[in-house]
């Protein structure tokens, strides 16, 4: 016979209120990569779930918010597949309050980003919102660091392009 | 410094949105009770089935944040009036409830002995051995030890061969012990060990044909062991750069070089070991990807396998069956709710006994028992409280519950008290009482009838404990 205990809970007790510590950062990056509200939140879940169920894996326990990101990235553009079975393609309804006086310019900024694909979302949101390398993003989402370069580099100038810019 | 040039106006641009989604997200997490009801309707209005998972995770994020420290996932699904009509739509409500009686401290005809302190807090899976020792090997497997039911005293034995977790523990015919794949904070593991009582070392033997963690393993009739399922899943380590400058994006620095995610998650994969040779061959595959599912071999050499978590990271509700003469698959009837994480026993009846486990966020309170004769799942009752602890099988056909959370409203913490389920009555009746509140880290039933439970998390910080018992049913 085989019992597979919750380890996450015999092994690491405060993993849950440290999760919910993380819960903002995690959710506005899902946020920026599937721009989608309630997708975001979903993606977030997920996240926790992983986290729960693996977080007494993780040695270094002060960079969890990393490895969470990490995680969340990799399954936010991983859910595009199976989001497809669903046919999820509804209009894309933000409920993002406004925030200060460049709330205008942020939202075409949005619509710009709806043109990306996900994975240079990803790419984006984890090089700004978690400042990561090149090398790291390329880390977190299992890719090569010149497939990073190539999506940066690319979808920077799309976005230039959408925003008219320069 | 950044790796990548960025124009100023755009930077600015992305750097205003990135604030703007943190501040939203920050002021959104702080205000989930009131957006949770809009959620819910948007959600089923709009997004039909995931939009229940969305209410799912508005509650889990409710429960994460509201919950003491040591009190994860909250309570049990069917105890969260708010969401349930939409957790209904989701996926099927659990089992109705059979209510136990309250439980008091000390009633009961078994009885708790303290018995010698572990060598190390560092525990995990156990092992009966062949003469009656129990090895234990926990997560840092350079440390494993050896209880000695005679002297009742724990002693260190040889270390396995690299440091991590691994992912399954399986005896042998022979005696010795198969440690299967497991992980470090870097990656899973494809190799294997054996341990030897005799010589009280690891030895290393075959290579998985795909590394894993999480998978079932069980020993077949023949001496082979099936190996089904697990993840692949490699977090990597990312340093702690990026979380001091998580809220500063674009400021910080390049870390050292570190390895990162590789590989698909969950695998429907299965491979036999033959002690034999020392290798493992692939067999059938399963009909769905299961990590952490719950798998028991059947009295007729099959292997029910049940549950899991798919590659979605949803709780799988499906069961199917390995035939080890065709090396095959085949489904049989779902459980009642999914899960995975939990514990199956095969019971003298025949029939298995399925415990514990989690759908996602929220630990299972409800018991379900697999009948191979009509390959349906029926439910067996449910325990007070939404956890236990690992449960193990007695001698005269009955299950012992030890420890556990606490779930229920107005309290929480780990328990000591203990109960007993008897598959005559189909009913759970409460025993002695640990000495120590405990979720408990192993139990293991010894030759002579006794069960040793040893280690688990209790109260305190970190509250790994070392202490052990032994019951007398």
């Amino acid at each position: 016979m085989v019992s597979v205990s919750l380890a996450h809970e015999e092994a690491w007790p405060e993993i849950g209120e440290m999760l919910a510590e993380h819960g903002p950062v995690l959710l506005a990056a899902a946020r920026l990569i599937t721009l989608n509200d309630v997708e975001a939140e979903d993606v977030v879940q997920v996240t926790f779930e992983i986290a729960l169920r693996r977080g007494h894996t993780l040695r270094d326990r002060g960079s969890l918010r990393a490895w969470l990101l990490a995680i969340e990235a990799r399954e936010a553009v991983r859910r595009v597949r199976s989001m497809r079975r669903f046919l999820l393609f509804v209009p894309h309804v933000h409920d993002v309050a406004a925030v200060g006086p460049g709330h205008d310019q942020s939202l075409v900024l949005r619509d710009a980003l709806q043109a990306l694909p996900r994975r240079v979302r990803a790419a984006i949101a984890l090089h700004y919102l978690a400042g990561y390398s090149v090398r790291d993003t390329a880390s977190a989402l299992g890719v090569s660091e010149n497939t990073v370069k190539t999506q940066l580099k690319t979808g920077l100038a799309r976005l230039r392009e959408e925003l008219g810019d320069e | 410094m950044n790796d990548w040039p960025i124009d100023g106006a755009l930077d600015r641009r992305l750097r205003s949105l990135v604030d703007e989604e943190l501040t939203a997200a920050r002021v959104d997490a702080a205000a989930l009770p009131t957006r949770s009801t809009t959620i819910r309707t948007k959600g089923l209005g709009a997004f039909a089935g995931l939009g229940a998972l969305a209410v799912i995770a508005i509650v889990a994020v409710l429960l994460l944040r509201s919950v003491p420290t040591n009190q994860i996932g909250g309570a049990d699904e069917s105890e969260s009036p708010g969401s349930s009509g939409a957790l209904v739509n989701a996926s099927p409500s659990a089992p109705a409830v059979t209510q136990t009686p309250a439980l008091s401290p000390a009633v009961g005809p078994g009885t708790f002995s303290p018995t010698g302190k572990m060598v190390s807090t560092d525990n995990g899976m156990a092992t009966l051995l062949l003469d009656g020792r129990v090895l234990i090997v926990g997560n840092a497997a350079t440390s494993p030890e050896l209880y000695d039911p005679k002297t009742g005293k724990f002693s260190p034995t040889g270390a396995a061969l690299r440091d991590g977790n691994f992912a399954s523990a399986t005896r042998l015919l022979d005696g010795r012990v198969l440690f299967v794949g497991g992980n470090d904070s870097h990656t899973t593991f494809g190799t294997a060990q054996l341990y030897d009582p005799k010589t009280g070392k690891f030895s290393a033997t075959g290579s998985l044909i795909t590394g894993r963690m999480g998978q079932t393993a069980t020993l077949l009739p023949d001496g082979r062991v099936l190996i089904a399922g697990g993840d692949t899943f490699n977090y990597g380590s990312v340093g702690n750069y990026a979380v001091a400058m998580a809220y500063r994006p674009g400021s910080g620095s390049g870390p050292a070089a570190r390895q990162g995610m590789t590989g698909p998650p969950m695998l429907a994969s299965a491979e036999i070991y033959d002690p034999k040779t020392g290798k493992f061959s692939v067999t059938g595959s399963m009909t769905t990807e299961r990590d952490a599912a719950g798998a028991v071999l059947l009295a007729d050499g099959r292997v029910l396998i049940a549950g899991g978590g798919n590659e979605g990271s949803a709780a799988v509700q499906s069961a199917e069956i390995y035939n080890p003469k065709t090396g095959k698959f085949t489904p049989t009837g779902s459980m009642l709710t999914p899960r995975y994480g939990f514990s199956a026993i095969l019971l003298s009846s025949g029939r298995v006994l399925i415990s514990g486990g989690t759908g996602g966020s929220n630990p299972l309170a409800s018991l379900e028992m697999y009948d191979p004769k009509t390959g349906k799942f029926s439910s067996a009752g449910s325990f007070d409280r939404a956890t236990s602890g690992t449960p193990v099988l007695l001698a005269d056909g009955r299950v012992l519950f030890a420890g556990g959370f606490d779930m229920t409203d107005g309290k929480s913490g780990y328990l000591a008290a203990c109960e007993l389920f008897d598959p005559t009555t189909g009913r759970l009746s409460p025993t002695g009482s640990m000495a120590s509140a405990r979720l408990i880290g192993s139990a293991t039933l010894l030759l002579d009838g006794r069960v040793l439970v040893a280690g688990g998390v209790g109260v305190g910080d970190p509250g790994l404990l070392d202490s052990a018992e032994i019951y007398q049913p």
